[in-house]
């Protein structure tokens, strides 16, 4: 009789193990499934620093450079993490992000490289407390809202505090983390948040609320011009002549698109975005908002950075921007 | 004897898990980002730990519960009690506690933000939401159990409300109210590290939640492991070894 039930027992035991053994299998082989061939998959965020992947995918003008057997598909993420880690699961053929969040991935392993610039753009620390009127002002004065720790935002403000402050991880203790519109809205009806480290449109709607002021920009902590979004690859992308040079073609002329045919793209633009158009023009075509594939600020993002121990070596330009082909 | 091989068994499985583990990350079958093998990630467990920044932030997020767990069992208990001596109170208590107790703490998290701001008090409230409820009604449920003739012995004595509370009601009840801390500690927790991850809402400090979401943005995979690992080595600590030493 002990037996019997010793030998029942036994048989659940190995068809649990069993189970999860194949459990184990599925995980494994799903995160190790190639994307199929044919289509192509990019990632982008919100915000009009984006502006033309939308008028790319408004006007298809990267399917014009493709095989009609290739199918490209847009995907819009909350955050940079969500598309590290995409692309990480083998989900993305190509990510637009900031610069620093890139460079951390690179440093933590990922077999990533640059293959374009995307925007330059106004970023700054806005607050709209009337007492706060420089960087000292604003120590230990509340909390500032930024998307993450990592993100551009959060390395333009360590570079601020450290060149006006002497000490780069002073606000990193008042920090939190929020997406640009709940930053917005925090700082609004919130008591606890003071300062927000936002990027356009939100840079320009924040400027015209009440007593509403910039703390810093982004280029006075950087101390030179900069690229805000970057586009990024993975090698097997790079080594795919023909639709990395369609995706490289398409974006020059989205690029051009914008600039050439203002008025069509507001169209565009201003159904996407749905902001109306006289003030979205004043935004896209703000002076400091540039739209260009150069990649500019990456040695001093890899040296910062580098400095306050946010990477562990300190990169290349070649090993961080995919050679020309 | 019984417990004591299983438990033995349990041993033997956890090193052989912790083998497998360390097989599929040295062969990097899956990406390392992904999963790292589990030598580094104790190694970063123990340094965090050694460095006491996962103890700080540990100690912090058990603070924030225990005042939570502290502040919901009371305003429980006190619902408890008004619930079972006045039944218009019964109605409302019971209409709020079917509305409100199946709703996660996280859900309601975004409404409190508004009210409280973010902070240690918003995250606070999450935890007094997530522990209230199942803390009044398992009260309750005691105070329902507790047998007839013993009330009644009490009123026929001419005891007052306060003595047959302090006297009948809560001693009879102390079972159900231990299951009331107990669950409420487990729903508390879990809504803190989830509240905490979710909207990044912080104090100066930060805790076990924030840490993980840190980890995960600077892309540190074994610290985000060793921050999950953190949390149940917590969670074992205080089920598996506190309650029961109160006998909960």
């Amino acid at each position: 009789m002990s037996f019997i039930v010793h030998y029942k027992k036994s048989t659940l035991l190995h068809s649990i193990f069993l189970i999860f053994i194949l459990i184990l299998m599925v995980l494994i082989s799903s995160s190790c499934t190639k994307q199929e061939d044919n289509t192509l998959v990019i990632a982008k965020q919100y915000g009009i620093a984006y502006a033309p992947l939308q008028i790319m995918q408004e006007k298809n003008f990267l399917d014009a450079h493709l095989e009609d057997t290739v199918n490209v598909e847009w995907v819009q993420l909350g955050n940079t993490t969500a598309i590290r880690e995409a692309m990480l699961a083998d989900g993305l053929d190509v990510g637009f992000m900031g610069i620093p969040p890139f460079l951390i991935g690179l440093d933590q392993g990922m077999e990533w490289k640059m293959m374009s610039g995307l925007s330059e753009s106004p970023l700054g620390l806005i607050t709209n407390d009337p007492s706060i009127k420089s960087l000292e002002d604003l120590v230990d004065a509340g909390k500032i809202a930024l998307p993450q720790p990592g993100s551009i935002q959060h390395i333009l403000l360590s570079m601020e505090a450290e060149k006006k402050l002497g000490q780069s991880n002073i606000f990193d203790h008042q920090l939190i983390s929020m997406n640009h519109p709940d930053g917005y809205q925090a700082l609004l009806v919130d008591d606890t948040v003071v300062a927000h480290y936002t990027a356009p449109p939100y840079i320009f709607k924040e400027l015209k609320e009440q007593d509403a002021h910039l703390l810093a920009s982004g280029g006075e902590g950087m101390g030179e011009p900069f690229t805000f979004i970057v586009g990024v690859c993975r090698e097997s992308f790079y080594e795919d002549t023909k639709q990395y040079d369609a995706f490289q073609r398409a974006l020059e002329d989205s690029i051009n698109f914008l600039y050439d045919s203002p008025e069509e793209a507001l169209d565009i633009l201003s159904q996407a975005y749905e902001i109306d158009r006289e003030t979205l023009r004043s935004y896209l075509y703000d002076e400091q908002m540039v739209y260009t594939t150069n990649i500019k600020g990456v040695t001093r993002f890899i040296e910062f950075m580098y400095a306050q121990e946010y990477l562990n070596k300190q990169w290349e330009a070649e090993e961080v921007i995919w050679k020309e082909k | 004897m019984e417990r004591k091989i299983k438990n033995r068994k349990k041993i033997l499985w956890l090193i052989l898990l912790a083998i497998l583990w360390e097989i599929i990350g040295y062969f990097e079958w899956v990406h390392p980002l992904v999963f790292p093998k589990f030598s580094t990630v104790l190694i970063r467990l123990v340094l965090g730990i050694k460095d006491g920044t996962l103890l700080i932030q540990g100690l912090h997020s058990l603070t924030i519960v225990l005042i939570g767990l502290s502040i919901g069992c009371l305003i429980g208990l006190l619902m408890a009690c008004l619930d079972y001596f006045s039944s218009p109170l019964q109605a409302l208590f019971e209409l709020l506690a079917t509305m409100l107790h199946p709703l996660p703490g996280v859900v309601i998290l975004p409404i409190v933000l508004l009210f409280a701001g973010v902070g240690v008090e918003g995250i606070c409230l999450v935890i007094i939401h997530n522990v209230v409820w199942s803390f009044y009604l398992s009260t309750k449920n005691g105070f329902k159990n507790i047998p007839k003739e013993y009330i009644e012995v009490a009123s026929n004595n001419g005891a007052s409300q306060w003595q047959l509370l302090r006297y009948v009601l809560l001693p009879l009840s102390t079972e159900h109210i231990k299951t009331g801390v107990h669950i409420g500690w487990s729903r508390g927790w879990r809504g803190l590290i989830s509240s905490e991850m979710i909207f990044g809402a912080i104090s100066q400090i930060g805790g076990l939640g924030w840490y993980m979401y840190e980890r995960r943005s600077f892309m540190d995979t074994p610290g985000m492991y060793a921050g999950i690992i953190f949390v149940m080595l917590i969670g074992l600590l205080i089920e598996g070894y506190l309650l029961p030493k109160f006998n909960m």
